[in-house]
Parts: structure tokens; sequence; C-alpha cells
């Protein structure tokens, strides 16, 4: 069940008024919750509703007994044994036969004969998501950051229908806790709730389709035939192309946590408008970046063991990021991309340091260029993370240093303009956002009614035919 | 943020409320169920102003569905509402603004029929007159028409989501031949086929784009979605496999091949290659039937390429992975077991492209 579709308004006007009349009476809300968040997700696939069933019970499990156990070493063998189930279960569904077919191909590269049966299996939608949910709900308990809560409770934060196929990541501390609030049926943020999904909606049917099939999907499919001007823009392109599908579905999942009196964390901020990798990651995906740096960045060692183990655990954890992102190298690639970027900013900055440099001043140039630069690199880490091979990268990189002049049709004011609308918004100021939200909030029911269907008929115009589904849910 | 040990039903602190910068303008909270009303006066206002969209929708659905009776059931009163209030005409304005004044429109004409197209019978081989012993004298091949790039091959490549990879690694693949040209790349849209013309009008479409671009050849591929009821010029629903589904359908696909033909152009006709979901391969074998009888009525002006050889596993069953010529083991069939990744398609384009060159002198 995708948000931008009518089966889904209806689905949500039915959930949203019960939740309400429910709230009161938590051991109601509860089952009811559930039972709507394992429709929607079951809606895909039913037969994925075992596997979430299974994995919440799992960890559940292994949360009470590593809470239960006093003992260090076996609480420590308890959380691998947790952490390896997870992962072993993320890593079939996900990687089986990514690893397999790349093992046979280096197998055949040594003059090893290997044939295996290798069967592509179906990837149930979320289950990135919910893994590393479930994952910093035993790794908390394991830390003592956190005690385990009952069964019924769990299994409502992990299936939770706003956050479960695509995020945010929501983390068990910054969940549970609400399902113990007191949720005031008078006070609902429902101006930035009704902003996040409109907002969310135009992003992901208007911006991001459009772009989708006006020039990113055309030039990645033929990169042979088209210019380097051409090229240039279709990669700007997917970088806005894959902002406004991702944050737009991001918004629209936060915005319907909050109608529903929940709060989610932040996802994005303006991450195109980044001065440095360092910063870009401050921005980009923020609660997948959170969770790197609290579950993997930090155990690695962070910055405590030197510059090189620094940089050595930076490029670990980016390129596991990538590999998160799916079972291709041009992930990893991507990763390494970025790794590298963020390990040459230490780098740089420990040298000033070293050296007794003076900060730089900081100039509109310099901001400009700064800005300027990140955005670059995170376009050529774009290129690999939207290709489908290597040799298809290559291409339209090459393509776009060698072959300037020539015609350039997919190049229309109307792909710029949404290139332009994409990129600028995120430097609207956050003070002009929240006072357009108070002004709507402050409109009588009937006019904020009449101006959010206006809202509707917009993006339902203007978007393409059809409901292509987010980037990503195969994430 | 750590949060530890909480009684039950305590108030508790959570994920950070929304920040506040400073002198951020306060916003009015809403009780829930101005919440609620506010939601549904959306997607009432909604609703009115999209309603042609809505029926368009609707109308799309699988013909036997209850869905699809439902949803009717409310779009049909809904538009008609609508357009006596005039509310449907802002949707209309933009769409007129932007270019696309038809996306709303519902075809009822189920494309064009068949020509009388008595089967045409090869000639007899030419009697055999050498004496025994003698070497028998075969005439020379007629000679293959030449194109070349001043007067290339001209082709236009149509069809519904399965068309969208093959089409485009063939465009890949000509990318450099001067003596074939594919001026208006893939016309691929996805969840359409040449069953529900009140979706997409696909013969239509086909024949004035043909016209409009005037190839040699018509490349088409569909059938992903046509496995479901069709609806007959006199107003009947049959079933997907029923005897009346099969004249339809082989009347809709004979009537495009022989206006195609009628036009001029040549058809090459993709079928769809076996698929994982056995129940959905029985379906697909069907179709992929229609395709190949009605291309074999038409010897010469219409080929049909069986693509199955070419994505089957060694046991001659589905695979999602085959061992290439170089021994490396490659993707070839896309996550939901029907389409196609690039190498998958690239083994279609090959094909039909090998197919061109024993058929035309391609200079070039």
């Amino acid at each position: 069940m995708l948000f931008p579709t009518v089966t889904f308004a209806i689905f949500f006007m039915i959930v949203l008024p019960v939740s309400w009349l429910l709230m009161p009476k938590p051991a109601r809300w509860k089952p009811f919750m559930l039972v709507a968040s394992y429709y929607f997700y079951g809606y895909w696939n039913w037969r994925f509703i075992f596997l979430l069933a299974l994995s919440t019970l799992g960890n559940q499990l292994f949360g009470r007994l590593i809470h239960n156990t006093e003992d260090e070493r076996a609480r420590r063998g308890l959380l691998a044994a947790a952490v390896a189930l997870n992962l072993g279960v993320l890593g079939y569904f996900k990687y089986y036969d990514f690893f397999i077919s790349s093992g046979q191909n280096l197998a055949h590269d040594l003059g090893i004969s290997v044939a295996p049966q290798i069967i592509a299996i179906t990837l149930p939608v979320g289950i990135s998501f919910f893994t590393f949910q479930a994952l910093s709900y035993v790794i908390d308990i394991y830390r003592h950051n956190f005690e385990p809560v009952r069964l019924i409770d769990f299994a409502v934060y992990l299936s939770f229908f706003p956050h479960l196929v695509a995020g945010p990541i929501v983390r068990a501390a910054e969940f549970l806790p609400q399902l113990r609030e007191r949720h005031d049926p008078r006070k609902v943020d429902g101006s930035r709730a009704f902003f996040l999904i409109g907002s969310g909606l135009f992003k992901k049917v208007v911006i991001a389709n459009f772009l989708a099939s006006s020039i990113v999907d055309k030039v990645f499919a033929s990169p042979g035939r088209h210019s380097s001007f051409e090229i240039l823009i279709a990669i700007y392109g997917y970088a806005v192309q894959i902002y406004a599908d991702f944050s737009g579905y991001t918004d629209i999942a936060i915005g319907l946590a909050l109608l529903l009196g929940f709060r989610f964390p932040q996802n994005f901020d303006g991450p195109y408008t980044a001065r440095s990798l360092q910063d870009f990651w401050r921005r980009w995906h923020m609660t997948l970046s959170r969770w790197l740096r609290d579950y993997l960045y930090i155990p690695l060692g962070g910055n405590r063991g030197g510059r090189w183990k620094t940089y050595r655990n930076l490029m670990l954890t980016m390129l596991l990021g990538g590999l998160w992102h799916g079972a291709a190298w041009t992930f990893v690639v991507w990763g390494g991309i970025h790794g590298t970027a963020l390990a040459f900013e230490h780098w740089r900055h420990e040298e000033r340091i070293a050296r007794g440099l003076p900060e730089v001043e900081d100039t509109l140039g310099r901001r400009v260029f700064e800005r300027f630069v990140t955005f670059q690199i995170v376009c050529l880490a774009w290129v690999f993370f939207r290709a489908d091979s290597f040799s298809n990268a290559w291409e339209v990189l090459s393509r776009l240093f060698f072959h300037w002049g020539g015609n350039a049709a997919l190049v229309t004011p109307w792909v710029l303009l949404a290139i332009a609308v994409g990129i600028g918004s995120q430097y609207i100021p956050g003070r002009a956002v929240a006072h357009a939200m108070a002004q709507f909030s402050r409109l009588s029911p009937a006019v904020q009614g009449v101006v959010l269907g206006f809202g509707l008929l917009f993006i339902n115009v203007l978007g393409p035919r059809g409901v292509a589904p987010f980037i990503y849910f195969r994430f | 943020m750590t949060v530890t040990k909480e009684p039950e039903g305590s108030t508790t602190r959570t994920a950070p409320p929304p920040p506040r910068r400073g002198g951020e303008p306060p916003r009015r909270p809403m009780p829930a169920g101005h919440v609620i009303l506010v939601a549904l006066i959306a997607l009432f206002v909604g609703s009115f102003l999209n309603a042609r969209g809505m029926l368009k929708t609707a109308t799309g659905l699988n013909l036997e569905s209850t869905r699809r009776e439902m949803s009717l059931f409310f779009a049909k009163p809904l538009y008609r509402v609508a357009h006596f209030l005039h509310t449907d005409r802002p949707r209309e304005w933009i769409q007129e603004a932007i270019g696309r004044g038809g996306d709303d429109n519902i075809a009822r004409v189920a494309g064009p029929s068949p020509t009388t197209v008595p089967p045409t019978t090869p000639p007899p081989p030419a009697p055999n007159t050498a004496r025994p012993g003698q070497p028998v004298v075969v005439p020379p091949p007629p000679p293959k028409p030449v194109f070349d790039a001043a007067h290339p091959l001209r082709m236009y490549l149509a069809g519904d989501s399965l068309a969208a990879v093959p089409d485009q690694e063939f465009i890949n693949l000509v990318t450099g031949v001067h003596s074939i040209a594919v001026p208006n790349g893939v016309d691929f849209r996805i969840s359409t086929g040449i069953s529900r013309p009140d979706v997409f009008d696909w013969p239509s479409h086909i024949l004035s784009e043909a016209k409009s671009i005037n190839p040699n050849i018509v490349m088409l591929t569909f059938g992903a979605n046509d496995d479901q009821a069709i609806e007959s010029p006199d107003g009947k629903v049959h079933s997907f496999g029923t005897p009346g589904w099969i004249t339809e359908y082989r009347r809709r696909v004979g009537g495009l091949m022989d206006a195609l033909n009628a036009q001029g152009r040549l058809v090459y006709w993709i079928g769809i290659p076996i698929v994982r979901d056995p129940a959905r391969w029985q379906h697909y074998q069907l179709i992929d039937q229609v395709y190949s009888s009605e291309a074999a009525k038409r010897p010469g002006k219409v080929t049909y390429v069986d693509t199955t050889p070419l994505l089957a596993g060694p046991n001659g069953g589905y695979a999602d992975y085959i061992t290439d010529a170089s021994g490396q083991s490659v993707k070839i069939r896309a996550a939901d077991g029907i389409h196609f990744e690039r190498a998958g398609g690239r083994r279609i384009a090959a094909a039909v492209l090998d197919r061109l060159h024993a058929r035309f002198d391609l200079r070039g």
C-alpha cells in the first residue's frame, strides 16, 4: 500500500478516528494499531507478515534474555547471537544471490568451475529498516540504556505503519516512551503534519517522478546517446530526484505519525546546502547516520584510536552503509567515495590544527565554494548509486567529460525548473516555513480543507499517471 | 538520549518536539476532531476537483473485480456532479496548459479489426529438373533491401513495461549503427496493454505515431498486463482464457498487425519469455500463442520473436541468472520474476538485431 494512493487514503481515514477514539485505552489501542500495521504490511505480500512477527518475537526474546542475564560474558554472547540472527536474516533476503554470484564469478576468474543454483529471493519490503530498529532495541538493552518492554509495545513499535517500510529509522528510545505518554487529543500538531504530508506528496509525485521519467531514466539507460550537457543535468536531476523521493516519503511518514499523535525524528535538513561531507551526513538520512554512528562507528573505536584508526573506522562505516543500501558493488563504491571524502576532511582539519594555521575566514564566497564542491562530490557518488553496473557508471562519467556539444533535447525548461525547485527549496529559511504553518493553523477547518483539496488537485494533475514506488522501498 | 526504567503510565522524555527557532510564530494546536474534519474536507474537495481522473482510474481496474464495481459506484456519480458544478474544469485547464489535454480520455474503441487476410501459402518449391548425378541448381536468393546512413532503416519501438529494458538495450546496440534509426526512442507505458483501451488506447496511439514517424519497422512488446478480462465491441465481458477472450484478443492483435501492414510497415512482435510464477506463465503462453499464430498468418510482413529460448536456464525453465559466453554468471531477470535486468534485455535486443541483419543489407 503506497502512501500516494486512494487505497491508503481510505485506510488512513479509517485508522485515524479509531486510533484517537481508542487512544485513552491503551489495552485496546495497541492491538488495534498492531492489526492495522500488519494489514498495511501484508497488503504487499501477506507472507512477509510472518517474517515481521518472527523478528518481533526473536528480538523480544533476546532482549529479555540479555536483560535477565548478569554474567557479562553470557550477555555479550547473547548480544552477538541476536546481532548475527538479525544480520543473517537480512543477509539471506538481501545479499544471498549477490554473494553467491560474486563468489561464482571470482571462482571462475581463478579457474575454478562451480555452478551453484542461484535463485533470486524476493526482498521483503522494509526489512533493512525494521531490522535496524530491532537491533537498536536489543543493543540498547545490552548497554543498560533501556529495559525490555512488554511484547505488545515492542510489536507496535516495530510494525508502526508510518515508519515501517522506508523509515525514518525511529529508535526504541524515541518511540516506546511515547506509548506511555498521555496523548492529548486537543493538541495535535495538525498544521505541521498537513504541511509535511503536502510537501512530501509534491516532492514525490511531481518532482521526483517527473525528473525520473523526463531525463534521469533515459540518460542512465543509454548514456552513449546523450551529450555531456544532458549527462550533467541528468546527474543533477538524479540528485534532486532521490532527495525528493526519499525526503518526500519520510515527510509523509512524519506527518502521518503526527496526525496519530506521535513524533518521529527529523530525517532531512537541507542536505544540498551542506558545506562539507561531514555536514552533508548531518543533514541527509539523519536517522541512518545517527544509527551508523552509535551502533557501528563508535563501537569500532570512533575517533579514539588515533588518526589512521579514525580514517579506517570512517571508511568501514561508509562502506557498510553503502552495502546496506543494496546488494551491488556500485553501492560499496558510493560508500567508498563518501568514506574517502570524510577521511580527507578529517585529515585536512587535523593538518590545519597541527600546523597551527588560523581558522579560514567565513566569507560568502567561501560558503558558495564549499557548497558547490560538496554538491559535486555528492553528485559524483550518486552516479555509482544510480548506475546499475560499473560499466554503466563509467560510461556516464566518460560521456560527461568528453562529449560536449551536440543536442540536449532532454534538457527542457521544465527539467531545469524542477531541479531548481528541488535545490532551491532547501534554502528556504525555516522561519518562513514556520510562519506559513502558523498562518495555516489559524484558518478555519473548512478553509484549511479547501486549501489542501486544491493542493491535491495540483499534485495529482502535475504528476505523471500511475504511482512509481519509492526508491528507498528496495533498500 | 537515554531513557531507563520508566514506570508504566508515566510521562517521559521522548523524541524532541519539532525545533522551534527563536521568535518562531507559534502554531495553534488542533483538536483531533478538527484534524479529521480537515482531512475529510480536503479529500472531499480533492475528489471533486479530480473527479475525471478518478473515473479514469476506476474504469481502468480489472473488468471483473468487485473493486472496480465499487470504485465506479462512487466515481461515476461523483464525476456527474463535478461536471454539473464545473468543478472538474480547473483540472482540464491545467492539463491543457501543460500539454496533457487528453490524459483523462477513456477510449471505448477496441482497435481495428483484421482485414480479411487469406492464409498465405508459401509458393511450391520449384520442380527439380536436374538429372541424376548432376548438382541441383539453387536459384540465388533475392537481394536484400539495402539501408545505409543516407537511407536508414527507420524503427518505432513501443509496448508495455516489458518493452522498456529490451528496447532501450536495442537502442544501445544500434548506437553507432548508422543504417538503423530509432528517432523517437522507446515508447513504453507501464500497466497498459492491448486488452484495455480504456486505460491506454495503444492501437490508435501506435497507428498515429507510426504515421508521424514513418518507420519501416514497428517493434511491439505487449502482454504483461493482458491476462485479464476483455470487453468485445458488443459490450460483452470475456474472462481471460475463454474462447470469447481469445477471439477478441486475436481480433485486436491481428487488426493492429494488418493496419500497420496496410501503412506499408513491417511488424516485429516480441513474445513474452518464461516467467517465474508457473500460473502466470500459463497465462502468458496463451497470449504468446495468439501473437505467434497471428504472425504466422502474415508471413513476410509480421515476424514473431520467441524470447523464451533466449532467457531460459540450462534446463529450459525459468532462470534469474545465466552463465554468459565468458563464463560469468549474470542476472537477467528483475526481482519480480517477469521483467528484465539489462543483460536479459540485451539478449532479446541482440536476437532482434540478428534477424534484421539476416533480412536486410545494413551498411554502416
